[in-house]
């Protein structure tokens, strides 16, 4: 075989990225074609995606990089970023990660690859440590229960709100917010209360609640200039108008003061970025939400469970589910959906690292630098504005505050200008006294005199000692084990190697794109110049940032076809809720703010209603037709019927029935004609990119899952992001600023960092600019190859519930169940469990049609894998076939009992009618390689009735 | 002019409320409410009709005929009890779905001083989870002196993990 000579320019450059990406090479790619009975990728394309959306322009993202020379790009660029040391506060500080939970948790695909945890049985790994984190957010506040997690402090703080209105008794519509909460904070609840007949009302919440007619109080613990106050009065007050207190409070600062569950809080919310989660300019972080036990059911967010398995063992789950927008769409508590799950892990291994006496002690520490800083200030003769302080000072500087600030940076520091008068300085676990003695220098002339070691012996106690914590915490083993980096090291490898994620087998989850995640687009997330920037960073010191976010808005346009883009939403379901509150505000700013309805298809994720509801929009559902297709018949009759209401249409595209719709443009025209603007989700961007742009067949806005279609993974739950793209009319209604100036104006934040989880977003830029324009496109097709060659070889063996005219799948498909359930009983969830024994997370579970499997095989999975899944699938049924004619037992067969633990099949006894090969080694390949499952079926019955959000005490898991 | 309540069972076909609305019709009879249900292939419908006085017995006769294949009974009503003055609430249950948890909720219900007008349930798959959900919707008046607020924190108390709507229908 000869091979043409190439140059040394391209043999420098041969490795092209989108060939380590794409997994079928040309080949394989030709062989899954031919089984189709076509002859090239563009002869599927043509077949498949209709001509009235097709993009013949290419998206001019330019030619590909190497992965050594986007990761040079990225480190130019990094490096532009000056990495001062920032005082700034507002609920973000410097922390050291632990390295060993760095390269553990945070640069581990055991970890960061993985779903979310709807699949029980394979998730037991990360939910035992996100139930760790429940219980370490649970115990540090003094509330009954804690969820893992909320997307950030600010949008906590607006789901508390709403939370309180569910919850109180209180006819009232105030919403009371502590004047000395963040400003960020301030500025999403008001954002948030907008839409829904909330009154916000700010003020002094140790005077001004008189006469209000409220029904919830949120309040900053500390609060944001550093004081620390008694609030247990607050509470009284508020709880005598029926109404309900939140409280966003510093976890650390909980280990030494009184945590808001004992002054009688009802609510507890907050960051846990200081827990080890580098500040990545912004984000991602995981915010908690705690309250009392009698709220659990209004609560939003993930929550996750203690239940048993078939055997009566301790088995974790995601508990009260019915909560949720996947199952209660807008009635749901809340729209989120994809939360910060990597970083609730980060910040929960960094308790169990530290344990309570540990964290204690850098409180202690972060106290004390504080503390001594103060008193030399004191001694100095400056003042001090709060006389009670964990970690905060606010410090008089009348009408110096530029200059302060200036000497600040000159010595390699930010500080937070309150006001002319008013700077403040919080301090953190990096802080040292060489820092602490660097600081002096910034406000005091002379600071010879100042000796630390003397300070340190002569400070007290900073806040009220009625503020002491008196209550114990972290008492629960797990805390108190994994104190040494070894055992530290083998418990997260220990709870690891019970999951199934990316890195050992195809997580083929319709509309969840569980793609590729390349080391090399998520190498530069660790380095300390995108890691170390504050969110409030003055932009001279974000160059490097501020370049990366715009070359990333650029490429994302150029994709999408849209003129703008906002990358602050955090997760896609924010996108959904930015992308309706730019439509409501163009509305508005053309007098039509009474248009109020939004039409979404039977068939829309849950997300989509339970975003309009909390932009305030009224939800009329629209019919599919048999074919999954929306019917336009019934979309005509609700246009006529509403017409002049219609805000929004929420169309997914290709439809969650995985298929593209030849009518598309018909209903996006029958919408614009009636005044209404269309959103397209982008959630199947994935079969879109390079081949069609809805910003041009008739979108005014889509939000796009960053974390689907563009590498960013999805870390067992989060981080997402959800970045809306909008054609030229909507561009002045994007997301505002919190903390930075500049921005949009007429819509306020909807999350606290203004470039929401901005430490993420190399991730999305590597990605698109290894694979350039040609990778993109290829990735596109390979996705709908990828998919259309699995329906061909499943179809004569599971009934694809919808396909196009010419029986092709977009780039997911829907396997029918019902009728197999029909004749022979075994369900849904029999299979799903099942392929657990063949080593495979389950596709997506009865959406978006009850009774079936969505399967989306993406374009990073190679043929090889995509047999092996079929090959099971297959095995799958004829196991069904089996039972059907009665060689295997209609209640005791491998199906209903799946999946099989180790434990089962080597017990003594073995009471099954199958023989315990058939259990364990369906095929003879998984001789050599077997996942075996750590827990048999959950029950989730059991789990909801018997509720636990802690984690159990050892006694659980005794031997009887 | 007389009501009849007339309920029908059997196994479901098509053209079932075709052939028992010719009947009315032909007997000048008034088709004035029905529901009608299809669960697994059984067909069960219960309707009021009001029909001229002179014409019952032969309408029945013809009914039968008409439908020989389900089962009928015909009663009377001679007044229809006046609803109106009372407030009928809409309740929506979501939960995971155990057994005996209709015949829970209904124990309740009667506790509570609550009549169902109509009550719809289905049991069905959790998107994404799987689990099993039970899902039921209920029309229901309240007896005078009841609180619509006692039956909602009563519903939510009888399984921990049942979510409850209530809005006035």
């Amino acid at each position: 075989m000869s091979n043409p000579r190439l140059t040394i320019d391209e043999l420098q450059y041969s490795d092209v990225f989108s060939s380590r990406h794409i997994g079928p090479d040309h080949s394989e790619q030709l062989h899954m074609l031919q089984q189709l009975g076509l002859s090239s990728l563009d002869a599927l394309v043509d077949k498949i995606v209709p001509k009235s959306i097709r993009r013949t322009d290419v998206m001019g993202i330019g030619a590909a990089l190497t992965e050594q020379q986007s990761l040079a790009t990225l480190k130019d660029m990094a490096a532009k970023n000056k990495m001062l040391k920032s005082y700034i506060g507002m609920g973000y500080y410097n922390t050291f990660t632990p390295p060993t939970i760095q390269r553990n948790v945070l640069e581990n695909p055991a970890w960061y690859t993985a779903y979310t945890p709807y699949q029980a049985e394979i998730s037991q790994g990360r939910m035992e440590a996100m139930i760790n984190f429940q219980t370490m957010v649970s115990d540090l506040t003094g509330m009954e229960l804690a969820n893992a997690s909320m997307l950030d402090e600010a949008t906590a703080c607006a789901e508390a709100m709403t939370l309180c209105q569910r919850v109180s008794k209180s006819k009232g519509k105030v919403f009371f917010v502590a004047q000395d909460c963040h400003p960020q904070n301030i500025a999403v609840v008001k954002t948030r209360a907008n839409t829904l007949d909330i009154e916000v009302v700010v003020g002094d919440p140790l005077s001004d609640l008189e006469g209000l007619d409220i029904f919830g109080v949120l309040l900053q613990y500390p609060a944001t200039d550093g004081s620390v106050y008694d609030y247990q009065s607050v509470c009284e007050q508020a709880h005598e108008h029926k109404a309900l207190v939140a409280v966003a409070a510093d976890l650390l600062s909980l280990t030494l003061l009184t945590p808001p569950g004992d002054f009688g809080a009802d609510i507890a919310i907050g960051n846990t970025q200081r827990f080890g989660v580098p500040l990545g300019y912004g984000g991602p972080h995981a915010a908690y939400l705690a309250t009392k036990d009698a709220y659990k059911r209004s609560m939003p967010g993930r929550l996750i469970g203690l239940s048993i398995d078939s055997a009566g063992n301790p088995a974790y789950r995601l508990a009260l589910q019915t909560r949720e927008q996947h199952i209660r769409r807008e009635k749901a508590t809340s729209n989120i959906c994809t939360a910060q799950a990597l970083l609730a892990v980060m910040a929960s291994m960094y308790a169990v690292y530290h344990g309570p006496e540990g964290l204690r002690k850098i409180a202690q520490r972060v106290n004390r630098v504080t503390a001594i800083f103060a008193a030399g200030l004191k001694q100095g003769g400056v003042e001090i504005g709060n006389e009670n302080y964990f970690d905060t000072l606010s410090i008089k500087a009348e009408g110096k505050a530029d200059g302060y600030m200036q000497v600040a940076r000159d010595l390699g520091y930010n500080l937070r200008k309150l006001d002319d008068n008013t700077i403040t300085l919080s301090f953190d676990e990096t802080t040292s006294v060489e820092d602490v003695e660097t600081l002096w220098q910034v406000f005091l002339e002379n600071t010879d005199e100042l000796d630390a070691d003397v300070l340190d012996a002569s400070v007290g106690n900073t806040f009220s000692s009625a503020l002491n914590r008196q209550s114990d915490f972290l008492s629960n083993e797990v805390f108190n084990r994994y104190h040494s980096e070894t055992e530290m090291m083998r418990y997260m490898r220990y709870l690891a190697d019970k999951d199934l994620a990316l890195d050992r087998a195809m997580i083929p989850l319709g509309s969840c794109t569980m793609k590729l995640n390349s080391v090399s687009e998520l190498m530069p997330v660790s380095w300390p110049e995108f890691g170390s920037l504050h969110p409030y960073a003055p932009l001279d010191q974000a160059q490097g940032y501020q370049q990366m976010i715009s070359e990333l808005e650029d490429m994302l346009c150029r994709a999408t076809g849209y003129d703008a883009v906002s990358l602050q939403p955090n997760s896609g379901a924010q996108g959904e809720y930015a992308g309706l509150l730019a439509i409501h505000a163009y509305h508005e700013s053309r007098g039509e703010g009474h248009r109020d309805i939004c039409l979404i298809p039977a068939s829309a994720h849950g997300t989509n209603p339970a975003s309009a509801q909390m932009a305030g929009m009224k939800v009329v559902v629209v019919a599919t037709n048999d074919d999954g297709s929306i019917s336009i018949d019934d979309l005509k009759a609700k246009l006529v019927k509403h017409s002049g209401l219609v805000s929004a249409i929420m169309i997914t595209y290709p439809s969650t029935h995985g298929v593209f719709e030849e009518t598309v443009v018909e209903v996006c025209n029958l919408v614009h004609k009636d005044g209404g603007q269309v959103y397209i989700d982008g959630a199947n961007m994935n079969a879109l990119v390079g081949i069609s742009s809805p910003g041009k067949f008739g979108g005014d806005v889509s939000h796009l899952n960053l974390h689907k279609t563009f590498a960013i993974p999805h870390g067992g739950g989060g981080p997402g992001v959800g970045p809306i793209g909008v054609v030229e009319h909507l561009k002045p209604f994007l997301p505002g600023y919190s903390g930075v100036d500049g921005g949009p104006q007429h819509v306020g934040p909807v999350s606290g960092a203004p470039w929401g989880s901005a430490g993420v977003l190399p991730i999305s830029w590597a990605y698109i600019a290894m694979m350039g324009d040609e990778g993109l496109v290829d990735a596109t097709r390979v996705a709908i190859l990828n998919a259309n060659y699995l329906a061909h070889r499943l179809k004569d063996h599971y009934p694809i519930l919808y396909s196009d005219d010419n029986g092709m799948v977009a780039h997911e498909c829907i396997l029918d169940l019902r009728p197999i359930k029909d004749e022979t009983g075994i369900t849904v969830d029999d299979i799903a469990k099942r392929l657990i024994d063949f080593g495979f997370h389950a596709p997506t579970m009865s959406f978006p049609v009850p009774g079936t499997l969505m399967i989306e095989p993406t374009e990073s999975e190679s043929l090889a894998e995509i047999d092996r899944f079929c090959d099971a699938m297959i095995e799958i049924r004829k196991e069904i076939e089996d039972v059907n004619s009665g060689v295997l037992d209609k209640l005791d067969n491998p199906l209903k009992n799946a999946p099989h633990t180790v434990l089962e099949v080597t017990a003594d006894e073995w009471g099954h009618s199958y023989t315990r090969d058939l259990a364990a080694y369906p095929l003879k390949a998984l001789r050599t390689s077997k996942y075996w499952s750590p827990v048999g079926r959950v029950d989730n019955v059991y789990g909801d009735k018997n509720l636990v959000c802690s984690c159990p005490a050892l006694s659980e898991y005794a031997e009887d | 002019m007389k009501s009849l309540v007339i309920t029908l069972n059997g196994d479901d076909r098509s053209g079932i409320v075709e052939s028992v609305s010719r009947v009315i019709v032909e007997f000048s009879g008034e088709w004035i409410e029905s529901r009608m249900a299809n669960l697994s292939g059984k067909f069960a419908g219960i309707l009021r009709a009001n029909l001229p006085d002179d014409q019952c017995e032969c309408f029945t006769a013809a009914l039968k005929q008409a439908v020989p294949d389900l089962s009928i009974t015909i009663e009377r009503v001679d007044s229809v009890p006046d609803s109106s003055g009372q407030k009928v609430y809409k309740i929506e249950l979501l939960g995971q779905d155990q057994p005996g948890i209709i015949h829970r909720i209904s124990s309740l219900l009667v506790q509570n001083g609550a009549t169902v007008e109509e009550l719809e349930s289905e049991v069905i798959d959790a998107s994404m989870s799987g689990e099993k959900l039970f899902k039921a919707s209920i029309s229901l008046c309240l007896e005078q002196g009841q609180s619509i607020d006692k039956l909602q924190d009563a519903l939510e108390q009888l399984a921990n993990e049942l979510i409850v709507d209530i809005e006035l229908g």
